[in-house]
């Protein structure tokens, strides 16, 4: 038979722990409830305080305000559309041939490039303007000339208007009377 | 019998009752104050984050609102249809055949350069009606009558004239030649707001543009008919309309 078995003393040991646990339990309960409190009373204040009303109110009487404006927006879009595109045109216009190759050409101011090195004397039977050649097709009753409108064209490369220039024919007429030339240049 | 099967009688259930009895109100208050965190405080807190983002986006909004009222009530709405107008003579909303024939006469008119046949490449009609954005430019070949003095006129002339066009290939002989012009349009786009947004003024550039554009040559029909009556004219016609 057993003999140390107290039954008393393990009953107060064990009061006495739920006693702690009881308490334990009670504090954190305690201030949970305080933390949850203080946390609603937080949200509440911060809800009366962060107002989406007023602002909304405001941009849509702004909104409002603006209406009669709308019009004027629009053709402000409008214009500034136009002109992206309009300028971008323009440009591609402008660009002189040579500087800018990736571009397309501006025809004005080549075709006043090659007349004005086409000496007097030289009949210019077709001029072909392309997008990245000229094709000149002329006659002439002097070589002499013939030498000068190459050396003129020539110029034109260290210009930058052409990049290369290519005599393709060189004949004479049957009577002896003319020479024809032509040439490709491309731009 | 099953080994794991738990059975709690009534006297079981009435002792750890008795002896748990205390912990009852800590326990309520606690799973009470987990229900309030989760289902009320939580999405409450995030609410309010949202919330004060939206309030931020809003009063963004309304600083930008104002900035546009300011600056649209500032222009001046004459100055913008003015400019409207000389921008859509340029680049026309749809294919301007009007504008372009008249271009090409007027500019044949000034240089002395004829205009013999011309043949215009309309494009894609079926696609411009379907989606009303095609954007594709005219091409116009021209033969005109004349050295390359009178085409290098004529170039020079159309190329100050609206609407905008732009040379691709130019082909002279002695007495004929013939040039390729593309002539451009542009459908307008839609205006629609897309949420608010800042309204930026046009720059120095754009405004030196439509100024640029303004001293371009833009002749009507009636206006052309009068040149053609007066014969070529001396004087540049005014893009308003009146001759100067």
């Amino acid at each position: 038979m057993l003999q140390d078995v107290n039954f008393l003393t393990v009953k107060k040991r064990d009061k006495a722990k739920s006693r702690k646990s009881l308490l334990a339990v009670r504090i954190v309960a305690v201030c949970y409830l305080v933390i949850i409190g203080f946390l609603s009373v937080l949200a509440f204040y911060f809800e009366n305080r962060v107002s989406l009303d007023t602002a909304k109110k405001n941009e849509d009487s702004f909104l409002k305000t603006i209406v009669p404006f709308k019009s004027r927006e629009a053709k402000l879009l409008l214009i500034k559309d136009r002109i992206a595109d309009i300028s971008e045109i323009l440009k591609r216009r402008e660009k002189v041939a040579g500087k800018e190759r990736a571009e397309k050409a501006n025809y004005e101011k080549i075709i006043t490039s090659f007349e004005e090195k086409i000496p007097q004397g030289i009949v210019v039977n077709v001029l072909e303007v392309e997008e990245s050649k000229v094709v000149l097709n002329l006659s002439s009753d002097s070589l002499n000339l013939i030498d000068d409108l190459i050396d003129g064209l020539t110029s034109l490369g260290e210009d930058e208007i052409i990049s290369s220039l290519l005599l393709d024919s060189l004949s004479l007429s049957q009577d002896k009377s003319k020479y024809s030339i032509l040439l490709t240049a491309n731009l | 019998m099953d080994k794991n099967k738990v059975s709690v009688d009534s006297v079981t259930f009435k002792f750890l009752y008795g002896k748990y009895k205390d912990f009852r109100i800590p326990f309520i208050v606690i799973v009470a104050c987990t229900v309030l965190l989760v289902g009320f405080l939580l999405p409450q807190f995030k609410n309010l984050l949202d919330l004060s983002i939206k309030s931020k986006e809003s009063e963004k909004n309304l600083k930008v609102l104002k900035n546009n009222f300011n600056f649209l009530s500032s222009l001046n709405e004459d100055a913008l249809d003015s400019q409207l107008k000389i921008v859509t003579r340029a680049l026309p909303a749809d294919k301007d055949f009007i504008g372009i024939i008249n271009a090409i006469n007027y500019a044949s008119s000034v240089s002395g350069a004829g205009v013999g046949d011309f043949q215009v490449s309309v494009g894609e009609l079926s696609k411009d009606q379907a989606s009303g954005s095609d954007s594709s430019p005219t091409s116009v070949s021209l033969t005109i009558d004349g050295d390359i003095e009178a085409v290098n006129r004529f170039i020079g002339t159309l190329g100050t004239t609206l609407p905008i066009s732009e040379v691709t290939t130019v082909d002279t002989g002695d007495f004929s030649s013939t040039v390729t012009v593309s002539f451009y349009h542009k459908p307008f786009p839609s205006t629609k707001s897309q949420g608010i947004s800042s309204i930026v003024s046009m720059g120095s550039d754009d405004v030196a543009l439509i100024n640029k554009l303004a001293n371009f040559n833009y002749v009507t029909s009636q206006e052309l008919d009068f040149i053609f009556e007066v014969g070529t004219p001396s004087s540049r016609l005014h893009p308003e309309g009146e001759l100067r």
